[in-house]
Parts: structure tokens; C-alpha cells; sequence
């Protein structure tokens, strides 16, 4: 559906709270860039939508510069709480989790709900591997243990070999590893009863414990 | 390990004869597959049938390796790789493999999807080849399905796995062979060799694991320099010796047909000469020749080993 979206109607507010509105169309499907930014709404500020009600009643159609959790977040903050129906679209492909930085990222847990780290010598073959080999390496390791599938990158079970060679645990490349369990990934997961923490607060408290420390 | 022996192939390996396997590839049509299993007749033991190679869509192994059984009389080594089905499928499909009267399986991890002609396809990988192994084992030996189910008529086949001898490091890829064998492997392909320092570094490796499964060493004897220099640039942990590459490309020079022929069979004969009295004295149980559409170059080869 994004690749039909060729265009998109910007509304974009101008000066303190006026009601001005500019419109423009942009081709989008010309301009792609990756960015990597932290999560800048929390749910604590969703006033913002009440504040922009107008405008968000006025607009044919949403386009949400956020990972498919924030589209999915405002829309059923729009339709639940604001009784707003929109079409929405997606400007960005969210990766998932990654670690790194602060220019080079990388995937390294799925959150799969059923922890093999414990097996693999604390590198995830479901992540690290392409092919999620539980009982790696495949036949296409290529020169120097880099993988088939990404060059850049070793391959996960060479990783392994390694780590267990440097702790004296290869015999446990002797036992067969089970299937992955992935009755833990039935969609959608989720978790309920969970106690609230006040985020803002927590933060500050933080603020205040480093700035103590003099850091 | 398996005592009983469901299949001529297995049957010969038994013997301590030198066993020799070819290789067919059902791409679209199976016309050309069971034409080259005719012709395979009689030079070889069984055949592999593969099971969408490179990640091409092909048709199903299954089908094409009863197909090929019924209308040749060949003995298939179905390939059942991991990339296209979870265990569900697998399970389904070995013991369709068993009423359909297959006799041998080999499993495959298999390529990654982004290699072949689907790049978009969600890839499986829901086993490996040693989960896979393990699962036709127990299914063959202790009549239990993937969910641990006893089933009445257990299939009665012999599984085997792949090796990989040129892989680079070797170590992790000999400890996965052992892991193979530990659950039922009876038999061992490797992937193509073409150099006797490789052999001779794999089997002192299989050796030091005490990994006594058979063992079927691949080769590939090069009907043309670009199948070779195809192998050569594409194939990983393959590396094609260069004289032998400059010997067969020089055969291009040669404008009549019959005597370009018979010097491609000459650089291959005088190639694998040696190869092949190297191998007779490694612990090599026979040969897989993945030469497709090259049959005549067979006799020749095994008259080196006889």
C-alpha cells in the first residue's frame, strides 16, 4: 500500500497556536533515508492530539513518522479515547530491536519469549544466524567463517565454536540442541497485570542520584 | 546403530564395496531427470533428487524422486532440506516418503532464500539438519512421529546427512558432523572436493572425533570450463585447482565438436586419476559424482577406483 503513496499531503502547523494550516504534496516515494531515533512520544503526552483535534479532523489521511507500534499506539488513541477514524500510513520500516550505536546498529535478541542464550554460549543463533540454526554452522560458511547471507558478518556458530573453545566447553557442541519452542511467539503476545512505573519520575530520580555523584 | 538395511545403496555400503552415487535435478520438467536416470543406469547405485537447489523452485523432490523410482527403476536418495518446511511438513513428507516406497534421505539445512529465485519468500528453518535427522531416525527406528506419537507402519529408509570438507574453519562444521552421527546419521555426502590436502585434513578430523559413519565423497568432473568456473566462484567451500580450470577452458580453443570432447574427458580423466588413487587410500566408502548430464565420463572414473 506504501508504494501506491506516491504523494502525501503534509499539514503542518504554523506560529504560536494559530489555526493556519500549509498544504503541500511531496513525492515521497523519490526521497528514502534511515534514521535512527529514540522513541520522542510517551504516552503521557498524547494530549497533543487533543490540542490538534482540528487539524486532525480536517486531514484525509495520517502518515505516522514512527515505528508500527507508535501508528498503532495513536490510532487506537484516536479512535478510543477521540472517537477520530483516519486512515493511517507508515512513513518509516521499523527494524525491531537493536543494540549498538551510535552510527552502527545491530539486532541481537528478538524477544522471542523462550531464552536459548543459556545453550549458545551467550550469542543467539535465532538472531545472528539467518537461518536460526539451532545446531550450526550450514554448509555455506565462507572463507574466514563469514556468512552466506551477509559477508560483513561472522557467522554465529563459528562465534560460538569460539567461545566455548575459550571457556573449555566444546563438549557441549556434542549435545543436539531442540527446536526452538515457538509456541512462545503465538501472536500477538502480550503481558497484563503489569504495575505502573511513572517513567518521568524514575528519571528524574536518576537526574538526581548521577548529578549527586557528580557526574 | 541400524542394522536392518532397507536399500541397495545402503545394501552395498554394508558390503564394503565402493559405492558410487550421481545426482539429478528435477528443475520444471522431470522429462529431463528421468532421462537422466536412464542413462545413469547401471553406472551408479542411487541418485540424489534434489530438493529446490540454490533456492530455485523446483519441482518437489518427493514427487520427482517416486517418479523417477517408478519409471527407471533408479534407486532415489531423496533431499529433504530445512529452508521450505517446518516440522510439521518434514515429518508429513517422510512418511509419505516411506508409502511411497523411498529407501533413502538425505538432509539439507538448504540455502538461504535470498539466494534463489523467491528472495521474498519467508524462510523455514523451523529444524536443521541435525533436528531432522534425528526426527527421521526416531521416526524409522521408534515408530514416533514429530510429536511423539507412535504411528503403525514406521517408513523404512535410511537417513543420511551432508559434510562440508572444504569449510573454513573445519572445526565447527566436524562437530556438527559428530552431532549428526550421534543421532542416527548411517551415511555422510560431502559437498565437492577437488584437492587431496582437503580430504586428507577432513578425514584426520573425522578421525580425531571418532566419527565412524560412511562416507561418500563428492566430486565433480566438469563437462564444460563454466560449469567448473561456476562451482569455483559460486559455491562456498569449493576451490576449483586452477590448472585444472586453465586445462578445460583451453578446450574452448577446439572448433570440432567430437575431439572438444574427448579433450574435456582427457583433462578430467588425467585430473581425477590422481584424485581418485588418493582416495583409495582414505576411509572414503564411495563417491557422489554431482557431474549432471555428464554420465559418460562414469565408467572412466570407475575404472580408476577398480
Amino acid at each position: 500500500m506504501r508504494n501506491d503513496l506516491s504523494y502525501w499531503q503534509s499539514s503542518r502547523r504554523r506560529g504560536d497556536g494559530g489555526e493556519t494550516y500549509e498544504r503541500g504534496e511531496r513525492d515521497y516515494s523519490q526521497n528514502r533515508a534511515t534514521f535512527h531515533i529514540p522513541c520522542l512520544l510517551s504516552s503521557s503526552e498524547f494530549d497533543v492530539f487533543e490540542r490538534e483535534q482540528k487539524a486532525i479532523e480536517d486531514c484525509d489521511a495520517m502518515l505516522m513518522m514512527s515505528c508500527g507500534d507508535g501508528l498503532q499506539a495513536v490510532r487506537g488513541y484516536l479512535e478510543d479515547e477521540m472517537g477520530i477514524v483516519k486512515p493511517m500510513y507508515p512513513s518509516n520500516d521499523a527494524l525491531g530491536f537493536s543494540s549498538g550505536g551510535p552510527s552502527d546498529f545491530i539486532e541481537e535478541c528478538q524477544g522471542c519469549g523462550d531464552c536459548e542464550l543459556g545453550r549458545t554460549a551467550g550469542v543467539c543463533p535465532l538472531v545472528r544466524c539467518p537461518k536460526g540454526l539451532m545446531n550450526g554452522p550450514c554448509g555455506g560458511v565462507r572463507k574466514d567463517g563469514k556468512c552466506e547471507v551477509n559477508e560483513e558478518q561472522e557467522c554465529a556458530w563459528v562465534t560460538i565454536y569460539n567461545r566455548l573453545e575459550k571457556f573449555g566447553k566444546l563438549d557441549e557442541l556434542l549435545e543436539t540442541r531442540e527446536p526452538h519452542d515457538w509456541s512462545k511467539q503465538a501472536r500477538p503476545r502480550s503481558l497484563s497485570g503489569v504495575e505502573a512505573l511513572d517513567l518521568m519520575e524514575e528519571l528524574r530520580g536518576t537526574k538526581k542520584a548521577l548529578e549527586s555523584l557528580g557526574v | 546403530m541400524a542394522e536392518e538395511v532397507y536399500s541397495d545403496f545402503m545394501k552395498e555400503i554394508k558390503e564394503g564395496r565402493f559405492v558410487w552415487t550421481g545426482e539429478l535435478e528435477p528443475a520444471k520438467d522431470i522429462g529431463e531427470a528421468i532421462e537422466a536416470a536412464s542413462e545413469l543406469k547401471g553406472l551408479v547405485t542411487a541418485c540424489n533428487v534434489t530438493d529446490n537447489p540454490q533456492s530455485f523452485t523446483a519441482i518437489n523432490s518427493l514427487a520427482a524422486s517416486y517418479k523417477i523410482q517408478e519409471e527407471t527403476g533408479m534407486e532415489c536418495i531423496y533431499q529433504l532440506r530445512c529452508s521450505d518446511r517446518n516440522r510439521m511438513a518434514l515429518c508429513s513428507d517422510v512418511m509419505g516418503a516411506g508409502i511411497l516406497g523411498l529407501k533413502n534421505i538425505l538432509t539439507l539445512t538448504g540455502d538461504y532464500v535470498s539466494l534463489g529465485d523467491a528472495p521474498m519468500a519467508k524462510p523455514v528453518f523451523d529444524l536443521d539438519s541435525t533436528t531432522l535427522t534425528r526426527m527421521i531416525y526416531t521416526l524409522v527406528h521408534e515408530g514416533k512421529d514429530v510429536a511423539g506419537t507412535e504411528i503403525p507402519n514406521p517408513p523404512k529408509l535410511h537417513v543420511g546427512a551432508a559434510a562440508g570438507p572444504g569449510m573454513d574453519p573445519l572445526e565447527p562444521e566436524l562437530y556438527k558432523l559428530k552431532r549428526k552421527a550421534i543421532v542416527g546419521a548411517e551415511f555422510f555426502q560431502t559437498q565437492v572436493v577437488y584437492l587431496s590436502e582437503t580430504i586428507d585434513r577432513f578425514f584426520k578430523g573425522v578421525k580425531d572425533l571418532n566419527i565412524e559413519t560412511p562416507i561418500l565423497v563428492g566430486i565433480f568432473p566438469a563437462k564444460t570450463y563454466g560449469a567448473a568456473k561456476f562451482f569455483d566462484e559460486n559455491v562456498t567451500g569449493v576451490d576449483v585447482p586452477p590448472d585444472f580450470l586453465k586445462n578445460l577452458e583451453a578446450t574452448k580453443q577446439i572448433k570440432d565438436k567430437e575431439k572438444r570432447k574427448e579433450e574435456v574427458d582427457r583433462v578430467n580423466i588425467e585430473y581425477f586419476t590422481g584424485f581418485l588413487e588418493h582416495l583409495k587410500g582414505t576411509p572414503a566408502v564411495g563417491c557422489h559424482i554431482m557431474a549432471v548430464g555428464y554420465p559418460r565420463i562414469i565408467p572412466e572414473l570407475k575404472k580408476i577406483i577398480e
